[in-house]
């Protein structure tokens, strides 16, 4: 059985006296065949290139998207860099002295006044 | 069957028709297949290169100049992105009404404005580092022809303090003055170019696989400077200029330890944000002339000749020399001191500042000795500290030196050094004799502020030997205390060992010394037994005053006062300045009194008949009036007769008299 199952060819034509052997199929049935097949690869094609064509405008608008987001990132940077300084401002010893002095009538401590801590 | 039948009923035409749609289509498809060809084979770079000149557009990612911070991490120096404007010379519609406009914005002339933009050139700056509000208005005109453009601008958030030594960039970003030009390589920003594509309308669209790169910064600079520090020392010395109306002052404050440069600064102040677009060549913008600029240091120097003096065992402390009663000839001139002296100990020609005494221990020590020492000191030499244009001083090459140059180096004349010279040199005394470079760049930074690399040199040497520091800085604690030249200079609290200078100026015409002009000048350090600071105040030809105890002393004290405290170093108690430490003089050396207290024509008998001739006593004009090396040191013998007129025995410890 196995040996019979080995020996049978992988591909058999039957032939026309063969029982087996069917009617060719209509012409119109073999046009509707062909007319699914193109349309489905037509449909398949269609689809590719739309698909191809929505990832291409995709790849752009992310371009535009990655451009705009690396604009407003060196706005940003711009604006954290603007902000450093002015902070920096803040700090300086002598617009501190002349805030002190002049808004809020501090003055340097008199020798009585100072602690110092050990 | 059926097919093929009505194939055949099919006429002629039909055929012929789809014949020739076959071959039309077939041809057209061939032309078109022949095109794409052409355009994609053969001419492929040709469209390529096409392409990507109207698609592709470049621009580059700014690289931000490195920051410069003081030692405590605070922003001395900052790149921000300021917009700059420019024109497209012939895109300009009506020239006339775009300069009003921007007349109006930016506040410059119609017509200046207008003639740049009448001009031929393609591409024209109309100004450059606008300010947020200027380039806001300039974009709502929305005028053909202008455009906006990032530039990076150098912000100095500290303004004044520190602008000497910081420097400034000029409007390309190149540095011109300061750390900006010394490590003008290591801030300077390298921007990456980078390939963009450009839609139709310009806006830019990144199609690139790789991400867009960041804006990166250069590497920063870290230095030894305390804003803190040389703020207080700015406006200590504004205070100074107020009351004396110098034609220029300096500090520095240095380190004794590490010999880091705390505070350097010139009077009148520079801020490097306020440049002015022209520069004026005469003008010395932002010059360091605590760097670059020596002048004669005066009685300052009389530490460091002391110092040679000593440490070659020419003279010990307690030892005396005859000051002439304040007035001498010394190899054909006259010197003279402020205040008259007679004896006086190693001490006391500090305490008090005698020239007579200083030039007659100077002429004992000899020129090539003298020379030797100065060198060692630093004079005459770069620090070699990282800041553009600094003066090597004015050392007199030592095979020239005369007799009179010797005696007048000995108590700073003839000489030139530089602020900060004159405090390095101080700190090797404090420190108690070794010499280390002075330093201003503490380490190079990355982008993220970490260090990548120190600067510092710990690089040192012997100048003089520790107990030789020990004895000047003994020496220079008197000229701080009661009856010294500074003795307002401590401030409460702690102990302050100093020298003052009131040098003469050498007029630039007569090339004599001006008689009105000084320079006032005190150099110490502080506290005295464990110094942690040196402090130098130099005043250059102050009105009304012209003493350095006077003038510059209390400048010190100030900035004292401020910084040690900040630094940690608390006041010992209140100051209790102690008398001169002047030795008491038993029963014999009661007779040196009356003899010091006589002119030197009187004390000349005296040296006839000196026991033994061990002393030797010239009168005035005679040179040197030093005691020669090989002499003998009078041997303390009995109490000598009561005649008293030869009787120049100092005291128990044996001293040489000179």
């Amino acid at each position: 059985m196995r040996r019979a199952k080995e020996s049978a060819p992988i591909f058999s034509i039957k032939l026309e006296g063969d029982p087996g052997f069917q009617q060719k199929t209509p012409a119109h049935t073999r046009i509707w065949a062909w007319l699914t097949s193109a349309i489905l690869l037509g449909a398949v094609f269609v689809i590719c290139a739309v698909f191809y064509v929505w990832l291409y405008v995709q790849q752009i608008q992310n371009g535009y998207r990655l451009s705009k987001a690396y604009e407003e990132s060196e706005l940003l940077s711009n604006v954290q860099r603007k902000l450093t300084i002015e902070w920096s401002r803040f700090r300086d010893p002598q617009r501190l002295e002349e805030i002190g002095r002049n808004q809020f009538g501090l003055a340097p401590p008199r020798a009585d006044q100072k602690v110092v801590m050990r | 069957m059926e097919g093929r039948e009505q194939r055949k009923s099919l006429n002629s035409r039909y055929w012929s028709c789809r014949l020739l749609f076959q071959v039309v289509v077939i041809l057209a498809f061939c032309a078109i297949i022949g095109k794409a060809f052409r355009l994609q084979v053969i001419q492929y770079s040709l469209w390529v290169d096409q392409a990507n000149t109207n698609l592709n557009t470049k621009f580059t990612v700014p690289a931000y100049r490195g920051t410069i911070y003081d030692r405590q991490g605070r922003v001395l120096s900052y790149s921000v992105p300021q917009r700059s404007l420019y024109a497209f010379g012939r895109r300009i519609d009506n020239p006339a009404k775009t300069a009003a406009n921007l007349s109006r914005i930016l506040d410059e002339p119609i017509a200046s404005i207008e003639k740049k933009l009448t001009s031929s050139s393609h591409f024209i700056w109309i100004k450059r580092q606008l300010t947020d509000q200027q380039a806001t208005e300039i974009e709502k005109l929305k005028a053909p022809g202008l455009n906006l453009t990032d530039e990076y601008k150098r912000f100095y958030p500290y303004r004044q303090v520190g602008g000497q030594v910081v420097g400034f960039v000029n409007i390309d970003g190149s540095g011109i003055e300061g750390i900006e030009k010394s490590f003008d390589e290591v801030l300077r920003g390298k921007p990456t170019p980078v390939c963009q594509f450009r839609d139709g309308c310009s806006k830019r669209l990144w199609l690139n696989s790789s991400a867009p790169p960041e804006p990166a910064e250069s590497c920063g600079v870290r230095l030894t400077l305390d804003t803190f520090i040389e703020y207080v020392a700015e406006s200590e010395l504004e205070k100074a200029a107020e009351k004396y109306r110098p034609r220029s002052a300096e500090v520095v404050v240095m380190d004794v330890e590490t010999r880091e440069v705390l505070a350097l600064t010139s009077w009148p102040f520079f801020d490097p944000n306020m440049i002015p677009e022209k520069k004026d060549p005469k003008q010395e913008l932002g010059r360091d002339h605590a760097i670059s600029d020596a002048f004669e240091p005066g009685s300052t120097f009389k530490v460091f000749m002391m110092s040679a003096a000593l440490d070659q065992g020419l003279v010990r402390p307690q030892d005396k020399i005859y000051c002439e009663g304040g007035r001498c000839e010394l190899a054909g001139h006259s010197i003279k001191d402020v205040h008259g002296h007679g004896w006086l100990t190693m001490q006391e020609v500090i305490k008090y500042s005698s020239n007579i005494g200083a030039a007659k221990i100077a002429l004992h020590m000899g020129s090539e000795n003298y020379s030797r020492y100065i060198h060692d000191f630093g004079f005459g030499s770069l620090t070699g500290i990282d800041l553009p244009g600094e003066f090597k001083g004015l050392v007199r090459p030592q095979k020239r030196w005369r007799p009179i140059d010797l005696a007048v180096t000995g108590f700073g004349q003839s000489i030139g050094v530089t602020g900060l010279q004159l405090t390095n040199a101080i700190a090797v005394i404090a420190s108690g004799g070794e010499y280390g470079p002075p330093v201003i760049v503490d380490d190079l930074l990355n982008d993220q502020g970490k260090s990548i690399r120190q600067i510092k040199s710990s690089e040192t040497r012997r100048v003089i030997s520790k107990r030789t520091a020990d004895q000047v800085r003994a020496m220079m604690e008197l000229v701080t205390q009661e009856g010294g030249t500074a003795p307002n200079a401590s401030p409460e609290g702690y102990k302050a060992a100093g020298k003052t200078g009131t040098a003469q100026v050498m007029d630039n015409v007569t090339k004599r010394y001006a008689s009105n002009k000084y320079t006032s000048v005190f150099t110490g350090f502080i506290p005295a037994e464990h110094p942690k600071l040196v402090i130098t105040v130099i005043v250059h030809e102050p009105q009304g005053s012209s003493y350095g105890g006077v003038v510059a002393a209390p400048v010190f004290r100030e900035i004292a006062a401020k910084a040690l405290p900040y630094l940690g170093v608390m006041p010992s108690g209140p100051n209790s300045a102690p008398g001169p430490n002047i030795r008491t003089a038993d029963a014999s050396s009661a007779q040196v009194g009356q003899t010091s207290g006589k002119k030197a024509a009187t004390a000349k008998p005296a040296q006839k008949t000196a026991p033994n001739k061990s002393a030797s006593i010239k009168g005035p004009g005679a040179v040197p009036i030093v005691a020669k090396k090989n002499q003998p040191t009078p041997q303390p013998g009995p109490r000598m007769a009561p005649s008293g007129k030869y009787s120049l025995k100092l005291d128990e410890r044996g001293a040489r008299v000179y």
